[in-house]
């Protein structure tokens, strides 16, 4: 892991965009490149909850409502007060960022499970005061344009959500390896020591919230475009629970597991619609199947096999060791 | 002022039946967190919705021919056998990532049980009669009106409590369960295994949501979709009576039933969750660790 370090962390990168490039030009089927959308633009929020959960042991429940905050915002300005998506992205990432850097304020006085139920209630009023103030929704939220590029084609939009993914991904690596991330992973691995060697524990509490809610912003700007419409049922507790699961499937603490996660999530029950009813069920099966078997998810798989091969005792650990 | 004049103008005897028969189930559910964390650390989220089917387990018992009090038995015992269950193959697996690894299993284990109640009894929750008397027949007691029901669902909770300080006091496993959740390593010293005690709190807990859970379906239906909303009050409930504290959760559940109640009447359903939720949270932030408890309980 050492030797090699420098190229390794550029590989899943060039990986991801590799795949997705080959993806959107091979690809022609409008359904299938939605469906590859949305795993992206999930994938942008998955990836932040990696760096809170995996990075930095801290949980959140309630993450829907931060991706709500934002696709709120873009819906009400860009329909109600004709503002173009791209300058609406400011106050609606803005907006997620300050939910986040609230809980993170919160994550300052309450630890574990009391950190746990503050996230979940606050995603629960967060769905519950869209529901009685918002009941309308938005429609027509207009699509995405970049100067001269307009991303209402599907196949663009593809494009332009993947590479936030990768972007975010590349952040979120570089982000793990600097020195703010070694604090990271000392505040998750003993907060007490991490406090004794100099770390400012409640700063990179604050700020671990904040970029991770601040990619959530980023998604949920990106949704509410994607979807054309924002309703009072996109942000339920249950796409909180779906963005956990996503992150604990593909492995919590790994950025590429994030974006693995998300795909399997998304894509996998399109090869079973006919057991649509079983989909949800399938999801917690999943969860449980991957906590119990595989910790490190699915992107220690590759590990996992390669020490089976060379019959090295003890398989790949477990991403998170918090308290 | 309009808000607040609501809040002032309400039946307070209304509020005292409402409040107390919902606070005594939501005590029902944080006494089972409370029992799973003080001796393991975990946190069982699955409880909600294990109480939300319970009445539906009696149900189909009832069809196979089974009269109600030896439905209710077999429910209990299938519940317990449930608890144990998965916390063999969820929770303790899920061990290795730390406490944090319980808490999302028994997310999932929520998620499994709420979906296969669909698949099991489709999506409709079903009407489950009152103990005594007729559907929704209420007495008039201490200025308001109190159902039937109330009176089963305070004495059954509090009939469990009982019977679970007896169990907690003069049996070998409870005498087990006190010294583990006083010192984890003491008592893997004395030859206890904590492993086994844990196993036990959930499935005794899950014997106790059970009891709450047959005892509200009366009021609520058999299988309704308020097993997200309950476990989050009794969470509550349980953060604010210290989660260390048998009857600080108790008291708790009765404080949460109380004000949920309170709120429900002066404002409008919606309006109150989102009241309820933010007081939650607020109660969270000035004082963590709750009224009761002596401090937060931490494991490693």
């Amino acid at each position: 892991m050492r030797r090699g370090a420098a190229w390794s962390s550029w590989l899943s990168p060039a990986v991801v965009l590799l795949l997705v490039v080959a993806f959107a030009l091979t690809q022609g089927s409008f359904y299938r490149l939605q469906l590859g959308t949305l795993a992206g633009i999930y994938a942008i929020a998955v990836i932040g909850l990696t760096l809170l959960f995996g990075g930095a042991g801290q949980i959140s429940l309630g993450h829907a409502g931060i991706l709500g905050t934002s696709a709120f915002i873009t819906a009400n300005l860009t329909v109600s007060h004709g503002w173009t998506p791209l300058t609406a992205m400011v106050p609606a990432v803005a907006g997620a960022t300050l939910m986040g850097l609230l809980l993170g304020w919160s994550a300052l006085r309450t630890t574990g499970h009391y950190l746990a139920l503050v996230t979940l209630a606050f995603g629960l009023m967060f769905s519950e005061f869209g529901r009685t103030v918002f009941s309308a929704g938005w429609y027509g939220v207009p699509p995405l344009t970049l100067g001269p590029l307009d991303l209402g084609d599907s196949q663009r939009m593809f494009v332009a959500v993947w590479a936030v993914v990768v972007a975010s991904l590349v952040a979120v690596l570089l982000l793990v390896k600097s020195r703010f991330g070694r604090s990271l992973a000392a505040l998750r691995d003993d907060p007490v020591a991490a406090a004794a060697s100099g770390i400012d524990l409640a700063r990179t509490k604050i700020a671990v919230f904040a970029i991770a809610s601040a990619l959530g912003g980023v998604s949920g700007w990106l949704f509410a475009m994607y979807q054309g419409s924002v309703t009072e049922t996109s942000f339920s507790f249950m796409l909180s629970f779906n963005l956990l699961i996503m992150a604990v499937i593909g492995g919590l603490g790994s950025p590429l597991g994030a974006i693995v996660g998300s795909v399997f999530l998304v894509v996998v029950p399109e090869f079973g619609r006919e057991y649509e009813d079983f989909r949800l069920l399938g999801y917690g099966v999943a969860l449980l199947l991957v906590l119990g078997l595989l910790p490190g998810g699915i992107a220690s798989v590759g590990r996992v096999l390669a020490d089976l091969v060379l019959r090295r005792s003890g398989s790949a650990t477990p991403a998170v060791s918090g308290k | 002022m309009s808000i607040l004049v609501n809040l002032m103008s309400v039946d307070y005897a209304q509020v005292l039946a409402t409040g107390t028969t919902y606070g005594a189930i939501f005590g029902a559910i944080a006494l089972g967190y409370h029992l799973i964390y003080v001796s393991s650390g975990m946190l069982n989220f699955a409880l909600g919705e294990q109480l939300a089917i319970s009445g539906l387990g009696v149900i189909s018992l009832q069809a196979f021919g089974l009269p109600l009090i030896p439905a209710i038995m077999v429910a209990l015992l299938v519940a317990g056998l449930f608890g144990a269950g998965y916390e063999r193959i969820a929770l303790r697996p899920a061990m290795r990532m730390g406490l944090i690894g319980p808490l999302i299993a028994s997310v999932g284990v929520s998620i499994v049980i709420a979906q296969g109640r669909v698949l099991i009894w489709g999506p409709n929750p079903r009407p489950f009669p009152p103990f005594t008397g007729e559907p929704n027949q209420a007495v008039d007691f201490l200025g308001g009106r109190w159902q039937i029901q109330s009176f089963w669902i305070i004495g059954l909770v509090t009939l469990s409590t009982l019977c679970l300080l007896v169990f907690l006091r003069y049996t070998s496993l409870g005498r087990a369960w006190r010294a583990t959740s006083q010192s984890p390593v003491g008592a893997r010293l004395s030859g206890i295994n904590p492993s086994l005690i844990a196993m036990s709190s959930v499935a005794l807990a899950s014997v106790l949501v059970t009891v709450a859970g047959i005892a509200i379906a009366p009021l609520v239906l058999a299988g309704g979709f308020y097993g997200l909303n309950f476990g989050v009050r009794a969470f509550a409930a349980a953060i604010l009576g210290g989660f260390s504290s048998t009857g600080g959760v108790l008291v708790g559940g009765l404080v949460i039933g109380l004000l949920d109640a309170w709120l429900a009447a002066a404002l409008s359903v919606a309006w109150s969750e989102i009241a309820l939720y933010g007081l939650l949270i607020l109660v969270l932030l000035i004082r963590p660790t709750g009224f009761f408890g002596r401090e937060v309980v931490t494991r490693s």
